[in-house]
């Protein structure tokens, strides 16, 4: 573990410790770059977490204030909890499910693939799945992902027996316990899965990737990184020359001080790294850094979600092993005949009673609720996960008031469904219903969209530095030396879990740093 | 036969598929049964030389109040259970929520909050046309419809729905299992022991890798 001065000039700056900048770090440690990483939240570990969705909660999840405004339910129900994301080392990788799986080929090319689609703001990637395949191949040995590099495919649980035996019944044919980053036999220092049933709470065995054990400590063994937990970057500041030259930070103790830096990279989730940007604003930069586009916080996307849990006569116990045990991929591919533009996976999904009470109708009460509770042990559960539109309405912006501890405003979500997130929502639902029916349920609840674990969008990638934030590194447009590492940088969403992409653009990111540093270029 | 589906508490009944086999009715767990016939005995709420306590039956166990008075405590026993009622649950459980509503009371260094409490409690026994301990099932369901929504309403509701089904007691009743780790995973605890479905192949599900 290394320790540099807060005027070294040569380090990089990473902000935000999950997939993207605790993978960043690693890959450039690597490379012998000295690293600064900066993580908001505490350090924990596969002894500290705890497997009580409540307490676990407090635990590891973002609570700082936040609004979430808009057309969504979320708005309603969770006024202050957009997003289901966390705050510690390690970052939302301790609370991901481990679902591990590729874009398609048409998902970088959605304006061409779709055409022009009203009220949407589509653009194709910069860059294309034949290049991102290399990178894609190593994330996944990175991660151990199952069913790729040889390693088997994990076992399914009773959650996926339903689903198996429904989903077939109706006729689908790709249905299988997944490509996880959960380990089937042990590797790369990491254990087993033991089938604990708390992926979301932090995995207690260390089966399941998480750059909190894996990434970092590898990083930490180069001598290179600087870890530097509870500090929270407030702002990047710049010179005259539109150069970035640091960050101002609060360490544990809320004392402030300014980090110098060569280079840059922010990786705080897609409501933090916006709100980073337009908290930077300056004299110079008057509507926030890298934002001479306008894009900076527009374009969020959160997958267009929802959750089935059918009812059956005997008892299932979806809770018993991994949360996302299984998948039926048929939906996925691009039919518009459907009635919508891209498509969708269906994924098991399991909550504890505690989060089952809160999540099942949320805000209802009285004897029907309470008889749909007690259905719980025979239940089993599954997860829409599909491309939504980017609108550029849907957006973080800042508070015009409220200001956080720091005294730097709080973040408000916007987000409304557009028309073709409803028509393939409703589409999902019918098809999650189908399968349920077929393997026998006696009813079927669907659940409306929780806080959003997938955010994506709001500092998009495009060739044209008009409509985009970051070029196809995730190099910003406007400052040479800044770089978007998270899932900010998507410029659409795809119907696949973000966390394989987001890793495979942190190998590849670390790849052009590294050369551009080499070159004297930035 | 029927599948019923819900969408947002709102029922639509769709025709089953041809093949629905299974029919027949849940088994009732005895667990459930037993617990069931206790809970019909109920607790009380008895004030003291200044001491308020919600007491269990028989005195099984008792709860101190640090902030409710009497009238209160027992309106919120009452209250919680009419919100998420639970025929199986001893009151104790329900007894641990107004606990908590207790202590949160307490917390607050002025009695804003706990005025909150109380003069809701005055429009929930208004809404209820008397007390609402007084009223029957079906005016409590009522009663709590009429203050849908208010600030009194949503504090008490969203206590209940966070404290009530996060203990561990109320985990056994509904028949969950929670934390696993202490007794290895439930890789060799019935992670894939349902029985009544065909077992998926091993290309879809492949075996544990030992």
């Amino acid at each position: 573990m290394a320790t540099y001065d807060l005027t070294d000039e040569d380090v990089i700056v990473i902000v935000g410790s999950g997939a993207g900048g605790g993978t960043l770090a690693h890959e450039l440690c690597e490379k012998g770059a000295k690293v600064v990483l900066f993580e908001a939240g505490a350090r924990q570990s596969i002894d500290t977490y705890i497997q009580e969705e409540w307490p676990s909660f407090a635990q590891l999840a973002w609570l700082d204030k936040r609004h979430a405004v808009g057309g969504w339910r979320v708005a309603s129900n969770f006024p202050n909890l957009p997003a289901w994301i966390c705050k510690t080392v390690g970052g939302t990788t301790t609370h991901w499910a481990g679902a591990s799986l590729r874009f398609q080929p048409h998902e970088f090319k959605d304006l061409t693939t779709y055409g022009a689609v009203d009220g949407a703001a589509l653009l194709d990637w910069p860059i294309t799945l034949d290049e991102l395949a290399p990178f894609y191949e190593r994330a996944e040995d990175k991660l151990g992902v199952t069913r790729t590099h040889g390693i088997p495919g994990l076992p399914g649980n009773n959650n996926f027996k339903v689903m198996y035996n429904g989903a077939t019944k109706i006729g689908y044919k790709t249905v299988h316990t997944g490509r996880m980053a959960i380990n089937s036999e042990p590797r790369d220092d990491r254990a087993m899965c033991q089938q604990l049933g708390f992926c979301f709470q932090g995995c207690k065995m260390g089966a399941k990737w998480s750059t909190l054990y894996s990434e970092i400590p590898k990083a930490e063994a180069t001598g290179r990184l600087d870890l530097r937990p509870e500090s929270t970057v407030l702002q990047v500041l710049h010179d005259d020359a539109g150069k970035v030259t640091g960050v101002l930070y609060a360490d544990k103790d809320g004392q402030q001080h300014e980090q110098k830096a060569r280079v840059v990279a922010i990786a705080g989730n897609s409501i933090e790294t916006p709100r980073l940007l337009l908290n930077s604003a300056s004299a110079r930069f008057p509507d926030g850094l890298a934002n001479s586009s306008g894009q900076v916080g527009r374009n969020y996307m959160r997958h267009t979600t929802g959750s089935l849990y059918a009812a059956f006569e005997q008892p299932v116990r979806m809770w018993r092993g991994t949360t996302m045990a299984g998948i039926i991929q048929d939906e996925a591919e691009h039919r518009p005949e459907r009635g919508f533009a891209g498509g969708y996976e269906l994924e098991t999904l399991s909550l504890g009673l505690p989060f089952m009470a809160a999540f099942l109708d949320p805000g209802a009460w009285g004897r029907e609720f309470a008889r749909k509770m007690e259905t719980y042990e025979n239940m089993a559960g599954m997860w829409i996960v599909g491309e939504d539109m980017p609108q550029a309405d849907n957006r973080v912006t800042l508070h015009p008031d409220e200001k956080d501890d720091f005294g730097l405003p709080v973040p408000v979500v916007s987000f409304t469904d557009h028309p073709n997130d409803v028509a393939m929502r409703e589409h999902a639902y019918k098809q999650g219903t189908a399968v349920y029916e077929a393997a026998g349920a006696k009813e079927v609840f669907l659940v409306p969209p929780y806080p959003s674990t997938h955010n994506l969008g709001t500092c998009r990638m495009s060739g044209k530095p008009e409509d985009g934030v970051c070029n196809r590194f995730g190099q910003t447009h406007d400052l040479k030396n800044l770089f978007i590492s998270d899932g900010s940088q998507f410029t659409t969403g795809a119907a696949e879990n973000p966390t394989l992409t987001i890793v495979a653009l942190a190998i590849r990111q670390a790849e052009h740093i590294a050369e551009q540093l080499g070159q004297g270029n930035i | 036969m029927t599948t019923t589906v819900y969408r947002g508490g709102e029922s639509v009944a769709r025709p089953r598929p041809p093949d629905g086999r299974r029919s027949g009715r849940l088994v009732q767990d005895r667990r459930r049964f037993l617990v069931t016939s206790l809970a019909a005995v109920g607790a009380y709420v008895v004030s003291c030389r200044g001491s308020v306590w919600i007491v269990g039956p028989g005195r099984a166990w008792a709860a101190e109040m640090q902030a409710l008075d009497a009238e209160l405590a027992e309106t919120l026993l009452h209250m919680t259970r009419a919100l998420y009622p639970h025929d199986f649950l001893g009151d104790a459980h329900y007894a641990a929520v107004v606990a908590d509503l207790d202590a949160e009371a307490a917390g607050f260094d002025d009695k804003e909050h706990l005025e909150m409490l109380r003069s809701g409690m005055l429009e929930l026994n208004d809404a209820a046309g008397g007390t609402f301990t007084s009223a029957n099932d079906e005016q409590r369901e009522q009663a709590l419809a009429r203050i849908a929504g208010s600030p009194f309403f949503e504090a008490v509701r969203g206590k209940t729905i966070v404290s009530l089904y996060n203990q561990p007691e109320v985990w056994k009743q509904f028949g969950y299992e929670g934390p696993s780790y202490e007794q290895g995973g439930y890789l060799f605890n019935g992670f894939n022991d349902l029985d009544w479905l065909p077992d998926p192949p091993a290309e879809a599900s492949p075996p544990v890798q030992l």
